[in-house]
């Protein structure tokens, strides 16, 4: 799971990426879960929530986004797929989690076939809450990050 | 001898549960006749499967001989999912099976056969075939000849395993998030194996809150799929009246004390909180006919793109007891609700949407949606039955319901107040089997539009 985040890359360049200049970039990738969190994200990007009016748009490849944005309980399955998801992104980048599975496994802790949540296993630039969290508020999250 | 003759003649354990020894199970594999199979599992000691006889659960059981047991694979294709998952959770192996390969553990997991008596540690280094496509966790191979295979086993979570040793209340946490294609009907249908394994009797007017939200959750997953599909074909003034729809459905649920995708209101015995589910229900009832007027005027959009894509006959449909919109898409009536009381079953009735294409399923969903509406203004004055009977308490119980996405089932076995052993069965694996010949020929696009159209669910399916 080391390999996954790198946190030196991360430190200092959280200005870079959330600090302006074009619309910033999210790669979603759901970890596990239920895919609540997952259809929450689906809402957020449809037209209830106007994304482009905040500078946000969602990236249809990992290669081209800012910020990697994970839901659900990772799965041991899922885990090495993250890892090369978040090695494909370009540098600077930033990682956001949303829902209580992703950052600590909510219902879904660590067993045998999952790992549980992100949350003391890599730096994370910010976190929702929530079962299932709604998607105004993921929003509020993002665009408070694109303000800086 | 019909097969529900031979399982008949087993010894009764349960509630429509009979054991037979290796030869009732031998008959019962070599049986010409079959019924619709609907799942299997094992508790460690038993092997179960769970048919349909006349729209109702019959379960037939056995004891494994040195871990393994007659396939019913060679008669009932349907098997082959449920025997690969028994084996990689609990070891026991299906002798002469027509596929032995892993399903859900492809080396990544901490124990082999984690559910099984003896399960054994592993390193969990393992090397995926190929790696899954997004959102779905599903990995779908192309190989030669157009043939195509799945691969799954990336959003298992042990499920069955975190309920074992809990009360059924703690147990929801985890089974009242398997899918959020069905919060409510999961969590239905286990309380409902939970009250017949109790012997709880439950309240016409817990009923009538149950069957509401059971429709509002319907019509929420209904826009969910309806945008999806339509977002897949560049319907996109489709999708986002559908999207617009679903939150405001979310909206109305919260003004009414229900949870905005009506998330943890099904408990034992009855419902958290006390939601206005009479308001709901008008409230739902008469908002969704403009929707809806607008969501099928604006589906032609898609209609070119969905046209004989992915297409299910109804003999597959039924051999593989393929539920919800996508069974009844392609003329497999099958319907729980029917099974269940208060319902209007003329409101129910397929009407002629029966192409068994994408399309059929957008159509189906959209008319599903106008019977929700229907069913809900009825739901807003009476709910008129009588108090529901109490199952048989004798400790296990079977309890299904209908989802948006189809029929769920549960099976509990209880002891001294905590769950000894549990098995549930999401729609979406009875997909595994038929989705390969749907996506057959199909690039990405396309296969990922059939994906969409059937509602998969990797969590459901796996979990």
């Amino acid at each position: 799971m080391r390999a996954i985040f790198d946190a030196a890359l991360w430190r200092g360049r959280r200005e870079r990426v959330f600090g302006g200049g074009g619309p910033l970039g999210l790669f979603h990738v759901p970890t596990g879960g239920c895919e609540g969190c997952a259809m929450e994200v689906a809402a957020l990007r449809g037209a209830a929530f106007d994304l482009a009016r905040h500078g946000i748009v969602f990236e249809e490849s990992a290669g081209a986004a800012d910020i990697l944005l994970v839901t659900g309980a990772l799965t041991r399955g899922m885990a090495p797929v993250l890892d090369r998801i978040w090695r494909e992104m370009p540098s600077p980048k930033g990682l956001i989690v949303v829902g209580d599975c992703a950052i600590d496994g909510g219902p879904f802790g660590e067993n045998y076939a999952t790992l549980g949540g992100l949350s003391g296993r890599v730096e994370i630039a910010w976190a929702l809450g929530g079962c299932p969290p709604e998607p105004r508020a993921i929003l509020e999250g993002v665009v408070g990050l694109v303000r800086g | 001898m019909q097969a529900g003759q031979i399982i008949r003649l087993g010894e009764r354990v349960g509630p429509s549960r009979f054991l037979l020894d290796e030869e009732g199970w031998r008959a019962l594999v070599e049986c010409a006749s079959v019924l619709p199979l609907l799942g299997m599992w094992c508790d460690g000691v038993e092997v179960h499967a769970l048919f349909l006889e006349a729209e109702r659960p019959l379960i037939a059981s056995t004891v494994p001989m040195g871990g393994r047991y007659l396939s019913l694979s060679p008669s009932y294709e349907a098997a082959v999912v449920h025997e690969r998952m028994i084996q990689d959770l609990w070891g026991a192996e299906a002798m002469s099976a027509r596929d032995v390969s892993p399903l859900l553990d492809i080396g990544f997991w901490r124990e082999i056969s984690p559910l099984g008596v003896r399960p054994l540690a592993s390193d969990g280094v393992g090397q995926a075939v190929g790696e899954p496509a997004l959102p779905y966790l599903l990995d779908v191979e192309r190989g030669r000849g157009g043939r195509v295979h799945l691969h799954g086993g990336y959003a298992h979570r042990g499920i069955l395993q975190r309920v074992r040793g809990r009360t059924p209340e703690q147990a929801l946490r985890q089974i009242g998030r398997v899918t959020s294609g069905g919060f409510v009907a999961h969590s239905l249908a286990f309380c409902r194996a939970v009250e017949r394994a109790l012997g709880l009797g439950i309240s016409p007017r817990v009923e009538h809150a149950r069957v509401v939200l059971l429709e509002v959750e319907r019509v929420s997953v209904h826009l969910h799929d309806v945008a999806c599909v339509a977002r897949c074909v560049g319907a996109d003034l489709l999708a986002v009246h559908a999207e617009q729809g679903r939150e405001e459905l979310a909206e109305m649920c919260v003004a009414f004390g229900v949870t905005r995708r009506v998330t943890d209101m099904v408990v034992p015995g009855g419902m958290r909180g006390d939601p206005d589910v009479v308001g709901l229900a008008r409230e739902v009832s008469g908002w969704l006919e403009p929707v809806l007027a607008r969501l099928g005027g604006l589906s032609v959009q898609a209609e070119a793109g969905l046209h004989r894509l992915g297409r299910l006959g109804v003999e597959r449909a039924s051999a593989l007891a393929v539920g919800g919109v996508t069974g009844r898409a392609s003329g497999r009536g099958f319907d729980a609700r029917r099974l269940s009381p208060g319902y209007d079953l003329g409101v129910l009735a397929p009407r002629g949407v029966l192409g068994g294409d994408c399309w059929a399923r957008l159509s189906l969903r959209l008319r599903e949606m106008e019977n929700a509406a229907v069913l809900l203004e009825g739901f807003s004055e009476v709910f008129d039955v009588a108090p529901l009977e109490a199952g048989g308490g004798v400790g296990e119980g079977v309890g299904f319901a209908e989802g948006a996405r189809g029929d769920v089932w549960y099976w509990v076995r209880l002891r001294e107040g905590v769950i000894e052993a549990a098995w549930g069965r999401d729609p979406a694996v009875a997909l595994w089997a038929v989705l390969p010949e749907m996506v057959r020929g199909l690039d990405e696009a396309g296969c990922a539009t059939v994906l969409a159209s059937v509602g998969m669910s990797m969590a459901g399916m796996e979990f």
